[in-house]
């Protein structure tokens, strides 16, 4: 019998989790209300108000058991939804713990710090109104 | 245990001709079976049986494998006794302890478990088929194209039968078993193949000079395998493929076998293969399977089929009989030193197998995924946005079929949902978990996957994790309707009230939170799955959910590329046995080859150690999963594998470290008492001596951990480095007698975070009697202290596993009164200066439910 020397077989690519960059936020206080479940009521029923970060993309968020994530500062905003192409609602429901000034990261979740890209977005407050931070070029990717 | 193989000679063994261990009857016997199997006997001893007190003729045993004898007898009848036992020419054994006769529909009430084909697939021309999975003594038989090819009554636990006409091509081929007239269901159908033409050369296992039964492999199902010795034919044998063991006349050393096979006339006969028998001076020692304190026997993995083993405890001989079980006259002991040899005719083997017994070491026994009892249906379903498939035991195999009838006669079935996590909504993820599906069925168990295809890729947060809760629900809810609609095929079949969850990923998350929020009527859970889970609530500042009220169990990857915290290990903290919890940290597994969609290996995200095949994964997934499942839904006696009282066959439990814990245990100290290092959960003084340096800290990932490699959500304990010998005492209220309880002690090697030091390390723990006498047994002897798994730095996670120390284990030290021990000691007794985490100290009395 002939004798074979072969190569292992890879048993799966390696996922492309790499984020998109953001292109524009837009961030305002707004009113929340909670998810009406079909059979129970939502642990984020005690919320009434949230500040809202509307996050425009180059391209779609990769799906992936972890979430993306703003980064105010260290403080993490995890909750979003997909609302349009590219468009995603981010909302942190504990205003007070965002300090205005800092700067806005992106990383997956709990991503250190050196792993988050900086956005050309700071964190300038929640105004009652559509706010619209200075429309800076996005940074360059790693 | 820990072995070696030694020169015989040194150890001048004194053998006990008369001694002869009683043989084994293959259990359970069941009402009308006509033919009892025996099995574990010398070779050529006379295998007598007993029946209600009444002797049967001896039989000549002939060899003990590959499958022992099987004595035709009277159709039993339940409640008789069964005992035998065996005879040499200069011995003759004890009885075996009697085996009572059962009822087969009181293990199996929905009728036998149907037949499996073993080996498969059936090949054109073939001669020969093998069928397992049936009950000793009933009936097999197989039909190719609806008619009866071949028979056997009165069957072995694994039987061959004999085919005629040989099989043609594309006949449709199953088994069938009776037993007291009681039909199980049919065997999976196959459809003959053609064969390899020609068929590949038959192997030898090694023949050593004064056997008597030489074994040949790499057959084809149903091949006919020609035999000769010295160029001199001996035959042709039929064979169910693999191997066939064939008797021979005492060989003697330099002697040539060659074998070939062959399948269809005509067609090529293999080329030989051939072995020169081994003088005796290389016929090994044998090895065995794990040995731990209290066994009465030992197991056999590698021996001469007909070679006479020998067992010796601390020199004194202990057993002698044929493979691959031999039973003791005494149980050992820690720290006994057994010593097993093979002999053949003529031939003493000169090396032995030296085994230093440990107190814990569990067998290898079975594997819970394998119960296999009725054929599996299956069907997608879709309402709306409710949709996904179901596995479900029924009358035959395939799409649609109707639900099993004899199991719908003895009542409803229970149910487990499955959901999958968040994923490329491109990809049909919730059909990555079928095998898991599958296996449930076969035992009874109906089993959905949920369609959670529409909240992928939609968002993240708490929100989409109670989204997928709510459409878990749903889907709960829609299976209350077909159980109710008399057009579905599970009208009236399914018992809500055992009710199982398993969760993937977010999924796994989403099945934490089900039973927390759930109000359907008539819908108890009785256990979650919570495999590799994320963990939104925490990571949004919320508290974690406490799974309270139902078991819970956790799988966490060790190499997830993707929940890289192991979140799964904060629930599993958090959870309340209900009856028990259980968490298995797997080294090297990831995050997505536990679904078969999910196709990117995320482990290699960083840098760390390969993972195991895909395969692999799903048989951990599924033996464990089946554990939980079996145990608590249909009231198997399965906990074991998850408390590590058994491992499960054909899974790599090596990589398997468990953490588990049940209710009614003495809590010795927990550290979630708020009452400092100082006092233990029972109230009772703590101290510190020769040097120890330990503190509460949390086993967390927070600021108020001992550093950053801790990943649950718990008080712990940790000593700090320092000298050996340094000692931690913990009281107990009073005097405790723990001559038949074991001490629990979750406990792991602290690391930093970033690296792996050389080497394991471990500890003694300790029992402190009324008198001051101290007794220690050291981790080693109990499993070992696992090693952090050796993934990308800043990663490496300080995880902690569950260790049990037997009672009787502390007998040796001379003086300790077992029944009254006032203090537990920890002793960190190596020259290495390293940290240790422990936590969940307990006094744990055995119930039968896991050992």
């Amino acid at each position: 019998m002939s004798n074979d020397a072969s190569y292992p077989i890879s048993e799966g690519p390696r996922p492309d989790w790499d984020l998109p960059d953001v292109v524009d936020i837009q961030i305002r206080k707004v009113q929340f209300e909670a998810p009406q479940h079909r059979n129970f009521r939502s642990a984020l029923s005690e919320y009434r108000q949230a500040v809202e970060f509307l996050v425009r993309t180059s391209g779609p968020v990769p799906a992936r058991a972890l979430s993306p994530a703003l980064f105010i500062g260290d403080v993490q905003v995890i909750e979003n939804q997909q609302i349009g192409e590219n468009l995603y609602r981010f909302l942190a429901f504990e205003p007070q713990r965002l300090e205005p000034g800092s700067p806005i990261g992106w990383g997956w979740l709990n991503s250190p710090r050196e792993q988050r890209q900086l956005t050309n977005f700071p964190y300038e407050g929640s105004p009652g109104s559509d706010k619209k931070p200075a429309s800076k070029k996005p940074p360059r990717r790693k | 245990m820990a072995s070696k193989i030694v020169n015989r000679e040194r150890l001048e063994l004194k053998e006990k001709p008369r001694l002869l261990s009683p043989p084994i009857i293959s259990e359970p016997l069941y009402q009308c079976a006509i033919a009892i199997t025996v099995f574990a006997y010398e070779p050529d001893a006379k295998i007598e049986l007993e029946i209600d007190g009444a002797a049967l003729p001896a039989v000549p045993g002939g060899f003990p494998l590959p499958d022992g004898v099987t004595i035709p007898v009277a159709a039993l009848v339940k409640d008789q006794k069964v005992r035998a036992r065996q005879t040499t020419s200069s011995a003759q054994s004890d009885w075996t302890g009697i085996v009572t006769v059962r009822d087969h529909t009181e293990d199996y009430p929905a009728g036998p478990p149907r037949p499996q084909i073993n080996p498969a697939p059936v090949y054109e021309c073939g001669v020969r088929t093998g069928v397992g999975n049936v009950l000793t003594g009933g009936n097999v038989w197989i039909t190719a194209d609806g008619s009866e090819v071949g028979r056997v009554n009165g069957c072995k636990e694994q039987q061959g039968v004999n085919v005629t006409p040989t099989y043609g091509f594309g006949q449709k081929v199953r088994a069938w078993f009776e037993l007291c007239k009681d039909p199980s269901p049919p065997s999976i159908e196959y459809t003959t193949i053609k064969p390899p033409s020609p068929p590949p050369a038959p192997t030898f296992a090694t023949v050593y000079e004064g056997a008597r039964q030489v074994t040949v492999g790499n057959i084809v199902n149903g091949a006919k395998v020609t035999l000769y010795r010295d160029n001199i034919l001996l035959g042709t044998w039929p064979c169910w493929g693999d191997r066939i063991t064939i008797d021979v006349a005492i060989v003697g050393a330099g002697q040539h076998f060659t074998a070939s096979q062959s399948m269809c006339p005509g067609d090529p006969t293999s080329p030989p293969g051939d072995t020169t028998v081994q003088p005796c001076s290389s016929l090994p020692a044998p090895e065995v399977g794990p040995v731990q304190a209290g066994d009465d026997r030992i197991t056999l993995t590698q021996f001469v089929s007909d070679a006479v083993i020998k067992v010796f405890i601390n020199g004194v001989q202990v057993g002698a009989s044929g493979g691959p079980v031999v039973l003791l006259t005494q149980r050992v002991a820690r720290g006994d030193t057994v010593v097993v040899v093979q002999d053949l005719v003529g031939c003493e083997s000169q090396y032995a197998l030296e085994i230093t017994v440990g107190c814990v070491d569990p067998p290898i026994s079975a594997n819970p995924a394998w119960l296999d009892l009725f054929p599996v249906g299956s069907l997608e379903y879709a309402s709306g946005g409710i949709k996904g498939s179901v596995y479900y035991p029924a009358e035959d195999d395939g799409n649609n079929q109707p639900f099993n009838q004899r199991l719908a006669a003895l009542g409803r079935s229970p149910i487990v949902f499955m959901a999958h996590g968040n994923h490329s909504p491109g990809d049909p993820s919730y059909l990555g978990y079928d095998y898991f599906q599958h296996d449930l069925a076969k035992m009874g168990i109906i089993a959905v996957s949920v369609d959670c295809n529409a909240l992928n890729g939609a968002g993240s947060g708490v929100q989409n994790i109670e989204d997928r809760a709510d459409l878990i629900i749903d889907n709960i809810a829609h299976f209350q309707g077909l159980d109710t609609d008399p057009a579905s095929v599970f009208l009236g079949h399914i018992d809500f009230n055992r009710t199982g969850l398993m969760g993937h990923s977010r999924g796994g998350d989403a099945v934490v939170v089900v039973p927390s929020v759930i109000s359907l009527a008539g819908v108890t859970i009785k256990s979650a799955l919570a495999l590799a889970p994320t963990n939104f609530r925490f990571w949004a500042g919320m508290p974690t959910i406490r799974p309270t009220g139902h078991a819970f169990m956790t799988i966490l990857p060790a190499g997830d590329g993707d929940v890289v915290d192991n979140n799964g290990a904060q629930f599993y903290d958090q959870a309340a046995p209900g009856p028990f919890k259980s968490q298995l940290y797997i080294h090297y597994t990831n995050h997505n080859f536990f679904n078969r969609q999910w196709a990117y290996n995320d482990s290699l995200n960083y840098t760390q150690p390969p993972v195991i095949a895909r395969f692999d994964h799903e048989r951990i997934l599924s033996a464990y999963g089946c554990a939980l499942f079996r145990a608590t839904l249909l009231g198997h006696n399965t906990r074991g594998y998850l408390a590590e009282y058994r491992l499960p066959a054909g899974v790599m439990h090596q990589h398997v470290y468990p953490s588990y814990e049940r209710e009614k245990v003495t809590i010795v100290d927990n550290h979630e008492d708020g009452n400092t290092i100082n006092k233990n959960s029972l109230g009772e003084p703590t101290s510190q001596l020769a040097g120890m340096s330990a503190d509460e800290y949390q086993h967390a990932h927070t600021g108020l951990a001992y550093n950053t490699s801790f990943y649950g959500e718990s008080m712990g304990m940790v000593c700090k480095p320092g000298r050996p010998g340094r000692v931690f005492r913990s009281a107990l209220k009073g005097t405790v007698n723990l001559s038949k309880a074991e001490i629990w002690i979750r406990a792991a090697e602290v690391t930093d975070g970033s690296n792996v030091p050389g080497g394991a390390t471990g500890f003694k723990l300790g029992l402190e009697d009324a008198s001051g006498v101290q007794a220690w047994v050291d981790s080693d002897e109990v499993g070992g202290l696992p090693r952090p798994y050796d993934r990308n730095p800043g990663m490496i996670k300080t995880m902690l596993k569950t260790l049990r120390f037997k009672g009787e284990c502390f007998k040796q030290e001379r003086g300790l009164e077992l029944r009254k021990i006032q203090a537990i000691l920890i002793q960190c007794d190596r020259k290495d200066e390293r940290a240790f985490a422990y936590d969940d100290l307990q006094i744990v009395k055995s119930t039968g439910q896991e050992g």
